[in-house]
């Protein structure tokens, strides 16, 4: 049923593409996790009105399908740019920045807020008398977190930012509804000549597969480096 | 030298402290005693703005501030001069007991990581636990972890330790190492400031014990005088309360 020879020109141009996929997921998942650290911290510690606008925008955001967040980031960017860049003084036109940046901002809207919230719940793990630990040594709120907050949340993010890295990449083949090429695109675009489509869609699939086995391998790793300060000496 | 005045807290419509006052004068050692719900430990918390008291004034060294209006400053010095020893020990649950003690020796007093290194474990053997310097809390007994909890207050060298009912969470037979740990600390010449319920404790080594009940210090003299001398009707009913108790243990 699958031709091989089809097949493989397929994989070839998903391979090609995975540089791409990779760049559009983690630049976003840095991205939403500076943001999403900077809101869990805001929600928090609770500060009046910016927490609560968050947790509006949060709620909105949680709402929509990713696909419909990509168009509709691509129409306000085909019909608004030319006006942004005039309003900002900038010398660009609509040709000059490349679709791939549109695509982060529209993945980034997604993904940020179910990061924000792993990320808030890691934070409310821990125990508050390591924040008091902290201060009475001397440390500042700045450096408890750096040094003894932030490294112990880490430790219990990593299975659900797997998790979101994961939905995250998978919602990186979503980009063609805004005419980008990746993965699952080059792949179908490699069939076109041949109709060889089930070729296409599988050698996607493998692409992903093993990405997908390659993101889970390193957060296993990070999380047995991370588990040696809870291991027992059984 | 620490002293608080006119100490006032309250968390919603729970007063909790009503104008205590207390003073620590330096190398001495001070019990606070009372029953729970007294305010002791928010007390103590006070003094290292773990808690922020509502007013009054606190003299730590040659620093004294106003609890209403201090300033985030104030309150980071007071924290540099000021040591605390938890009920839970509250290592840094990420860090070795030889790192929870360099820690802050680095990251507060800006010492290079060797002179670090050495006075964490000094720290460590002098609480007899060179052998565990490289376990995580975690991997420690209760009584372990107090103890490096010491061992961080110290090598900090706070002009005094205040010590939260450190032997409270214990099991009794770890409660002897600790206390001991704690008699060398006294022994040492480090002022310090200690709420508990061991009574042994307060007349072995106390300078002073302080009896403290509903949100006031409501007596306040050597072991001697408090134990065996109690002059308010309040610390007599306390005291032969605990000592009741005490025996009832002891007879099962």
């Amino acid at each position: 049923m699958i031709q091989e020879k089809y097949f493989m020109i397929c994989l070839q141009a998903a391979i090609s593409k995975i540089p791409r996929n990779l760049l559009m997921c983690f630049v976003t998942l840095g991205i939403c996790v500076v943001l999403g650290m900077l809101a869990a911290l805001l929600r928090t510690y609770r500060l009046p009105v910016i927490s609560k606008l968050l947790d509006v925008f949060i709620a909105l955001c949680k709402a929509f399908p990713a696909n419909l967040i990509l168009l509709i980031c691509i129409m306000v960017y085909t019909y608004k740019f030319n006006d942004f860049a005039a309003f900002f003084h900038l010398k660009m036109s609509i040709r000059d920045v490349n679709l791939i940046y549109i695509a982060v901002i529209g993945l980034t809207i997604v993904s940020f807020p179910g990061i924000s919230e792993v990320l808030r719940s890691g934070l409310i793990a821990i125990p508050r008398g390591q924040f008091e630990a902290g201060y009475a040594v001397g440390m500042t709120a700045f450096q408890t977190f750096r040094d003894i907050i932030f490294p112990q949340m880490f430790r219990v993010v990593i299975p659900p930012l797997t998790n979101s890295i994961l939905s995250l990449l998978k919602m990186t083949a979503l980009v063609n509804v805004m005419g980008v090429s990746d993965i699952l695109k080059s792949a179908t675009d490699a069939a076109t000549e041949s109709y060889a489509y089930l070729e296409a869609y599988t050698a996607a699939a493998l692409v992903f597969w093993v990405l997908g086995i390659v993101i889970e391998q390193i957060s296993k790793m990070l999380e047995k480096y991370f588990a040696k300060s809870v291991k027992q000496i059984a | 030298m620490i002293e608080i005045k006119n100490i006032y807290k309250s968390f919603d419509k729970l007063k909790v402290l009503t104008g205590a006052s207390i003073k620590v004068e330096p190398h001495q050692v001070v019990v606070v005693l009372g029953p729970s719900g007294s305010g002791k430990t928010t007390m103590l918390r006070c003094i290292n703005f773990l808690e922020r008291a509502d007013s009054g004034e606190l003299t730590v060294g040659d620093m004294t501030v106003d609890f209403a209006k201090v300033k985030k400053k104030e309150i980071h010095e007071i924290r540099k001069k000021v040591g605390f020893v938890f009920q839970n020990y509250n290592l840094f649950a990420n860090k070795t007991a030889l790192q929870n003690v360099m820690h802050g020796l680095i990251v507060v007093k800006k010492m290079s990581k060797e002179e670090a290194r050495k006075k964490a474990e000094d720290a460590l053997a002098w609480v007899r636990l060179s052998d565990k310097v490289d376990y995580y809390p975690s991997q420690l007994s209760g009584g372990q972890q107090q103890r490096v909890g010491i061992a961080r207050a110290i090598a900090l060298e706070p002009e005094i330790i205040l010590f939260d009912e450190p032997t409270s969470a214990l099991d009794p037979e770890l409660i002897e190492e600790t206390l001991e740990v704690m008699k060398n600390v006294a022994k040492r010449g480090i002022t310090m400031l200690v709420v508990t319920h061991e009574l042994s404790f307060a007349q072995d080594i106390a300078d002073k014990v302080i009896f403290m009940d509903g949100g006031v210090v409501i007596e306040e003299g050597t072991p001697d005088e408090i134990f065996n001398n109690p002059k308010e009707e309040r610390t007599k009913q306390f005291l032969s309360r605990i000592i009741a108790a005490k025996s009832f243990d002891a007879g099962k």
